[in-house]
């Protein structure tokens, strides 16, 4: 009797043991855009494969390539470049080249993001569309009773210390389509010239006064609505999409200049140490149930089309599904910067003006 | 002569510590008063309440018609002399004496020459730039004292002042003070726990015991006509005598002299340099005690001994001596009875 | 004695750290202020090209000026502060100074972004400040220089740099022999004289150290600048946390950062001349 009670705790003992070793799981890192890693579709994921999924958020374009390039990029297995820095990533050897047998929901993506030349380098893709949104204006539905009808208003004396604008170029090419350098190419947005920039320069210290803070990350931007600190800015549907689930009086408009936006792609770091399940995560997240949840969180049009079945007809057309090519055509998709230095050089510039 | 300073039934306590009991005491114009007392007798805060760093629980002060006892320490014409010397660090030894001439106004040109003529009374004009971290403890003593009597306060208060330094500068110091003091003629109200340089210095000693005075005398006097046993202990050594009186006798043991106080105890002191030998056989004189002894001990002292005798009654004193040799036996030694003091009774507290 | 190898077993380690944390990190940052950026990678050149720069576009020393004003401004006010709070618990709390020395001390505990926020959620449009000053009737909308302002900033930054002020000041105050205080009222100073004549000229070497610490702390840091800064308030920390982060132009902003290391070290250096000629003990 003894010994069968002795047999029977150490067989309890050596149970919890493998159950214990069996739960240190893999870890996934991932460095995104926020609202890339909400629980609402990760944890499944995470149930599935039996692994932790650990989210950094990156607070622009810059921010991640520095990451990358700085020696942190074998920190994380996924990133989402946008489509102004995914060629250069690409390129620069710090993103895997995909095995796209284990992609198989890739044929399902639009076809026309999938032509897109910024991720195919000597016959490799090295990422998978993702979502694309705009920069669009965001209001204080309180403060401004109609949509604001130009980015002109940021720069109204009425609004002044009540505008936030973004920490990034992205109020670099705002600034460049008021001054009209986007006609008639939207392309020279991402090319301007010296002269051009000088002009962007001092159009931006114009605004200054009127701008209250600038915000780094989407959650700063959601605190400064909340806090009545702002009335206006430029943002993303991310944050229009959380104020209305606050019930904050938001809302959200494309100027007549229209705005730029992006295109992100899903890409595996050349460093990551888990590539198998890094590809079993983009498979996941371009399945059109996941888009259809991202575009519940985020407010940003899906890459894989079969998402609009699952929608309904308002969700489909506050996303403007039911012409997305009319939709597009407002939208100036991020580009490579060939001279982003310089363009950060002016940014700075004007964060340190008095 | 009516005092410089008087001081009225002052009491001071730290808690429940009674440090200083009802003490009055008068500080005449000029004079060399020292407070003379062991550790933990409240001398210090004695004169920490006159300087006006403490305050009084109980009593006055008066200066000069003045009550001081009210007024902050800095409108005090009262000065100290600190034990630590409590020169300021970040002045030169100039600026140290010139610094009470310049908080209270006193005219630039003023303050150079008296200044300098307070450090060439300290034989310390010499040193004018230097920096008090550079002098030695004597040295730093002395711009203390510049430093204090630039001031031409009315009293000057020293809490022992002497005490950081060594045996031989010390003695060195001593006369130079007394010297200083009579120079100047300013009152010195002088702290010391060392009855020698009280002794030495005073024209009048104060002795503070347990917070109360226990005599306030000049040192001859205290030292020959002590009013406690405490006093006679304290102020150079003594034999304690306690006899029975009777009939106008006082006896103790063997010996007998005549004394006119009441019948019962009394305590009585007698200095062991006022016994001596004596080849004569008694006489008929009741003014002088005859006795014989025998020497326990015999310590040399240079010019004396110090004898440890026993009386045939088998009572101990100690008789001192001019030096002569090596003494042993018996011997017939004798005493006038004036020497006999009769103390106060109650010395124990 | 020490045996010549007992000696070397124990100087060691303290030298391989120091070489690992010290002049490991320093010399790569000296090395990388004379490298340059090409197309997204550092180039191993040596040239002064990052000096020019910082001497060619005079933004940069109008940042570090800016830099330099706040954190004066900061060091004055946790002086202004620190002092009389330090002088107080020295010489006027009595029994409760070990108490009172606790509640001083017990904010460094706090983590410098929760008194970040904190600071926002006093300041902001909606704060606590702008409410109790609406409710009084003092204004009618929100002040908006209370936030986002080189205001927040200093405030902030004063906020978090007083202890750090206070704690100097108090060991010096604390150093003075109160035998001093005493002969100079006995000497005829009243307590405002002897303050400025005895134990402020006996504090100063507290109150170097003190200012050094607010000046140099204040001057490299970003994080308020960040958190309640406004648009225009950035400090030389943030243009190298942008070079470094955003830009991925480590050579300049190493070149800042080299800059900054040789302000410092020749601020601590004249401190130091400073602090020798006033200390006395």
């Amino acid at each position: 009797m003894k010994r069968a009670a002795l047999i029977l705790l150490l067989a309890l003992a050596v149970a919890a043991m493998t159950s214990c070793s069996k739960q240190k799981a893999v870890t996934l890192s991932l460095l995104v855009w926020e609202g890339y890693a909400d629980p609402s579709f990760v944890r499944v994921f995470e149930e599935t494969h039996q692994c932790k999924v650990v989210a950094s958020y990156m607070g622009s374009s810059d921010e991640l390539v520095a990451k990358l390039r700085g020696g942190s990029a074998s920190n994380y297995d996924v990133i989402s470049p946008s489509s102004d820095v995914a060629t250069t990533i690409a390129g620069s050897g710090l993103a895997a080249p995909l095995e796209m047998s284990r992609i198989p929901s890739y044929p399902q993506l639009s076809q026309k993001l999938r032509e897109l030349p910024l991720v195919r380098i000597n016959g490799k893709i090295y990422g998978v569309p993702f979502m694309w949104g705009p920069n669009p204006l965001l209001y204080d539905t309180s403060a401004l009773s109609r949509p604001p009808e130009s980015w002109s208003i940021f720069w109204d004396k009425k609004y002044r210390g009540k505008i936030s604008v973004w920490d990034d170029l992205s109020t670099i090419y705002m600034a460049a389509q008021m001054l009209g350098f986007d006609k008639p190419d939207p392309g020279a947005l991402y090319n301007l010239t010296d002269e051009q920039l000088e002009q962007v320069r001092k159009k931006l210290l114009e605004l200054k006064p009127n701008v209250r803070k600038m915000w780094a990350t989407g959650g700063e931007l959601t605190n400064l609505f909340q806090n009545h600190e702002v009335v206006a800015a430029m943002g993303w549907p991310l944050m229009t999409n959380q104020l209305r689930k606050l019930n904050y009086p938001i809302g959200e408009t494309i100027p007549r200049e229209n705005t730029t936006g992006w295109m992100d792609h899903l890409m595996v770091t050349a460093a990551s140490e888990h590539k198998e399940l890094a590809h079993a995560f983009l498979e996941y997240m371009i399945q059109a149930k996941t888009q259809k949840l991202l575009a519940d969180v985020t407010g940003y049009v899906p890459a894989n089309p079969g998402a609009a079945a699952l929608m309904t007809t308002d969700e489909k057309k506050s996303l403007h599904l039911d012409d997305p090519d009319a939709y597009m055509a407002r939208i100036y998709f991020w580009q490579d910067v060939p001279r982003r230095n310089k363009y950060n050089e002016v940014w700075n510039a004007v964060k340190a003006a008095q | 002569m009516a005092p410089l300073l008087n001081i009225r039934s002052i009491a001071k306590r730290f808690g429940a510590r009674h440090v200083l009991h009802d003490i009055s005491l008068d500080v005449n114009p000029g004079e060399f008063l020292t407070v003379l007392g062991e550790s933990g007798s409240g001398k210090t805060t004695l004169l920490r309440v006159i300087a006006g760093f403490e305050q009084p629980d109980a009593g006055e002060i008066w200066m000069a018609g003045e009550r001081l006892d009210t007024l902050p320490p800095y409108r005090r014409r009262v000065n100290t002399v600190f034990q630590h010397y409590a020169l300021f660090p970040h002045l030169s030894v100039f600026e140290n004496v010139a610094y009470g001439l310049r908080v209270q106004g006193v005219a630039k040109s003023e303050v150079g020459s008296r200044v300098e003529k307070a450090l060439g009374m300290v034989k310390m004009d010499s040193y004018v730039a230097s920096a008090p971290s550079t002098l030695s403890g004597g040295q730093q003593q002395r711009v203390a004292l510049a430093r204090a009597l630039v001031n031409r306060p009315r009293l000057l208060l020293l809490d022992e002042p002497l005490s950081a330094l060594d045996a031989n500068l010390r003695r060195q110091m001593q006369g130079e003070l007394k010297t200083l003091q009579r120079e100047v003629g300013i009152a010195f109200l002088f702290v010391t726990h060392d009855q020698d340089e009280a002794m030495a210095l005073s024209d009048r000693i104060a002795l503070l015991r347990a917070g109360a005075l226990e005599q306030v005398a000049s040192p001859r006097e205290i030292y020959s006509r002590p009013a406690t046993a405490y006093t006679a202990q304290f102020i150079g050594q003594a034999n304690l005598l306690r006899a029975e009186i009777a009939n106008g006798v006082a006896r103790w043991g063997a010996l007998a002299w005549p004394c006119d106080a009441a019948v019962g105890p009394a305590d009585f002191s007698l200095r062991p340099e006022h016994i001596r030998f004596t080849a004569a056989p008694p006489a008929d004189d009741s003014h002088t005690v005859c006795f014989c002894a025998s020497i326990v001990r015999q310590i040399f002292c240079g010019a004396t001994d110090l004898l440890e005798i026993t009386c045939q009654s088998g009572h101990r004193l100690r008789a001192r001596v001019p030096s002569r040799g090596v003494l042993e036996g018996e011997y017939r030694f004798e005493f006038s009875a004036a020497d006999a003091v009769r103390l106060r009774e109650g010395g124990e507290r | 004695m020490y045996s010549r190898a007992y000696k070397a077993a124990v100087a060691l380690p303290p030298l391989f750290w120091v070489a690992l944390f010290l002049l490991l990190p320093y010399s790569l940052l000296f090395a990388h202020s004379f490298w340059s950026v090409a197309s997204g990678a550092i180039v191993r050149q040596w040239s002064l090209h990052n000096y020019a720069e910082l001497a060619h576009n005079w933004m940069y020393a109008q940042v570090l000026f800016r830099s330099m004003k706040i954190a004066g401004a900061v060091t004055l006010l946790a002086l202004l502060l620190g002092y009389p709070l330090a002088y107080y618990l020295s010489f006027c709390a009595g029994p409760q100074k070990q108490l009172l020395y606790q509640l001083v001390i017990v904010p460094l505990w706090v983590s410098y972004l929760v008194r970040g926020y904190a600071w926002k959620t006093i300041l902001g449009s909606d704060g606590v400040l702008n409410g109790f000053l609406q409710y009084l009737g003092i204004v009618s909308t929100p002040v908006e220089f209370f936030l986002y302002s080189p205001f927040a900033v200093v405030l902030t930054l004063t906020h978090i740099y007083t202890p750090f002020t206070f704690l100097p000041l108090f060991a010096s105050l604390e150093h003075i022999p109160r035998h001093l205080v005493e002969a100079s009222q006995d000497l005829g100073a009243s307590p405002r004289v002897t303050f400025w004549r005895v134990i402020f000229p006996l504090s100063l070497p507290g109150l170097l150290a003190g200012a050094t610490f607010a000046f140099v702390l204040t001057l490299g840091d970003f994080l308020a600048p960040l958190l309640v800064g406004g648009p225009s308030g950035i400090m030389i920390s943030n243009v190298v946390v942008s070079l470094f982060g955003a830009a991925y132009d480590w050579p300049l902003g190493a070149a800042i950062s080299v800059c900054m290391l040789l302000l410092v070290v020749g601020i601590l250096f004249a401190i130091e001349r400073l602090e020798k000629r006033w200390s006395f003990h």
